[in-house]
């Protein structure tokens, strides 16, 4: 029985053995090429000159970007790809914002279009038209991988700063799929600080295919990775609303600010006055036409230069279909006395903390596949992110994973390995939930 | 307004492509579809469409790349419509008759292989291309094509010297 590396070579080795066809291929090609000429000819002579007519008007009378289109798109049969989108581009013909672009990109034999996008100095919001000859299986799904954006004034490659998401796409589907990109504010961990969107660009985005149900690192399939290069319209100013609504919980003031609003998103801004002798953090809903979204978990305080305490809510516009009537809603809050921000020491042999923390005892800290787990018991409920851990010389270690149960224990996971001093901070306090929220209405915005 | 910058390929420009590159594609056919037949099959539709779409080549600088892609987008294509073959499957007369016939097994793991590592498989052995420019065909670190080929080669069971420009194999003047 041969070795495995010897049935390698010989793989390798037959690869080269060329077959006397091969070198007839460019014969074959003009062939083909004198073929489909004649096929061509005979295909654009049958297509039903009424009914193309009859189509052509209705969409000339009804869409303005199909009427800039048609000064694209040579063929007549092409009108039938326009059709199918009829509902959104209607939407956005009488969407100011939409910027009508009209881009192709290509990868082998799969045509990717990008009819349209919106964009302001902040986000990007791509509508791909996803190729027509995607072959996907019942459980197989395509996503949209922003991989860079490359600055074509100063040639600098884009490629974190910012996040991105798009929905999935499957058989069947709506081909018209949008991807966000958000550039991040500034301190978010992890995330370096980006400028924002450059006004000229290429995009490089790859199409994913995954196997449904499977570990991403396990799931994929293939990649096809496709390039854009835009050249966008200015962008338009921000329209700033002035809030100035001031809410107080449990003797803690919160002024909700302003909102900033920009094509694609808002921004509502609140600040905590330094007099405030407590940290508050508040569970926010987006209520819009009675229809309730969860805006995310307790966002971070940001301390900024001028010693103002803000905070910075994001609320996606609904550029297609905005609603008549918006209101944020304070669901529940922590709180924690400002001057509770001592670091506390772990004893890992001896499983204590000291000092103790109020209302928190480490009940226990054991090992698991290759983690130490630390068991909090706690009187009351708190939310994700209670514990923060740290070696002695203040490096933040990560948090490999954690879990919380109904009877208030909170365990975390972080690598096993020796830590010479290991610390933890409790980094928020305890939940409440308000029995009635606090609605504040908000301007719908651009 | 956006735009495309159409540049594009001259019918005589790509013909020589063509000629030029046509064993380097057969390498790269075979390595991924393993079979004679089914290499001129991908080779011949790669060919074609990329004669279709030959001004739509935006740096004709690069059009081996362009011309690798496609044909590399056309053998996932022919293994799709094959479907998974398990080795009972395969009729004999895709086997090559040698007298110590090259086992399925090496053939049917590379194509089992996930696709990033079997894409950087195929690029350095078949188609001799550089770590460089596989990271640059792939758009990847020089770093992850070493790592991917690394994992691909003890999921093969190869154990191979990995030097630049060096392969263990011998190829048929």
């Amino acid at each position: 029985m041969k070795k495995s590396h010897e049935n390698w070579n010989d793989y390798l080795t037959e690869s080269t053995d060329y077959p006397e066809e091969l070198y007839q291929a460019t014969d074959r090609l003009e062939l083909r090429i004198r073929k489909e000429k004649r096929k061509k000819r005979l295909l654009f002579s049958s297509i039903p000159t009424t009914a193309a007519a009859l189509l052509f008007v209705i969409l000339m009378n009804t869409s303005v970007v199909f009427a800039r289109t048609m000064a694209d798109i040579p063929i007549l049969s092409k009108i039938s790809e326009l059709v199918m989108y009829n509902e959104s581009l209607k939407s956005a013909v009488e969407n100011r914002n939409i910027q009508y672009v009209n881009l192709k990109a290509e990868n082998g034999d799969l045509e990717l279009k990008l009819p349209y996008v919106i964009a302001d100095s902040k986000n990007l919001v791509l509508f791909l038209e996803m190729p027509e000859n995607l072959e996907l299986s019942g459980d197989e799904v395509y996503v949209v991988n922003i991989d860079y954006l490359r600055d074509l004034s100063n040639d600098n490659f884009i490629s974190d700063g910012f996040f991105s998401n798009s929905g999935s796409y499957i058989t069947g589907q709506n081909p018209l799929m949008q991807v966000n990109i958000e550039f991040v504010e500034e301190d978010l961990h992890r995330y370096s600080i980006q400028e924002g969107l450059p006004q000229n660009f290429e995009l490089s985005l790859s199409l994913q295919k995954y196997k449904r149900g499977t570990d991403p690192e396990e799931g994929l399939l293939s990649v096809d990775a496709f390039k854009f290069e835009l050249s966008l319209d200015p962008f338009k100013e921000p329209v700033i609303y002035p809030l100035n609504e001031e809410v107080v919980i449990e003797g803690q003031k919160i002024l909700f600010k302003e909102m900033v609003s920009y094509p694609v998103r808002s921004e509502i801004i609140f600040e905590y006055p330094e007099a405030n002798d407590s940290d508050i953090n508040l569970r926010l809903s987006l209520l819009e036409d009675g229809g309730m979204t969860s805006l995310s978990g307790y966002a971070q305080i940001q301390r900024h230069h001028d010693g103002a305490a803000r905070q910075t809510i994001h609320i996606r516009s609904d550029y297609f279909n905005p609603p008549k009537s918006k209101s944020i809603s304070i669901d529940s809050y922590t709180i924690k006395p400002k001057n509770e921000n001592s670091l506390y020491q772990i004893d890992l042999e001896k499983k204590t903390m000291s000092p103790e923390i109020d209302g928190i005892k480490l009940a226990d800290i054991s090992h698991e596949d290759g983690l130490l787990v630390f068991t909090f018991n706690a009187t009351e409920q708190y939310p994700y992110s209670l514990i923060s851990f740290f070696l002695g010389d203040g490096q933040f270690i990560d948090i490999v994973k954690e879990a919380r149960r109904s009877d208030y224990t909170y365990l975390y996971y972080i690598e096993d390995k020796e830590y010479e001093t290991l610390e933890i901070i409790q980094s928020i306090g305890p939940e409440y939930i308000l029995e009635e929220p606090i609605l504040i209405p908000i301007p719908v915005g651009n | 307004m956006g735009y495309f910058n159409r540049k594009g390929i001259e019918k005589d420009a790509y013909i020589r492509l063509i000629e030029q590159y046509r064993e380097t594609m057969y390498r790269i056919a075979y390595g991924y579809l393993g079979s004679e037949g089914e290499a001129l099959e991908a080779i011949d539709e790669a060919i074609y469409l990329g004669y279709a779409k030959r001004k739509t080549v935006k740096e004709p600088d690069f059009a081996k790349t362009w011309l690798t892609r496609i044909l590399i987008n056309e053998c996932y294509r022919m293994l799709r419509k094959r479907g998974h073959l398990s080795f009972y499957e395969i009729p004999p007369d895709v086997v090559d008759e040698r007298e110590e016939p090259i086992s399925l097994s090496t053939k049917l793991a590379l194509q089992s292989l996930p696709e990033d590592l079997r894409q950087v498989i195929i690029l350095r052995y078949f188609a001799d291309m550089t770590i460089r420019e596989t990271a640059e065909f792939l758009g990847i670190p020089d770093g992850t094509v070493s790592s991917r080929a690394r994992k691909a080669l003890s999921i093969l069971r190869i154990e191979l010297m990995e030097e630049e420009g060096e392969k263990i194999y011998e190829k048929k003047s």
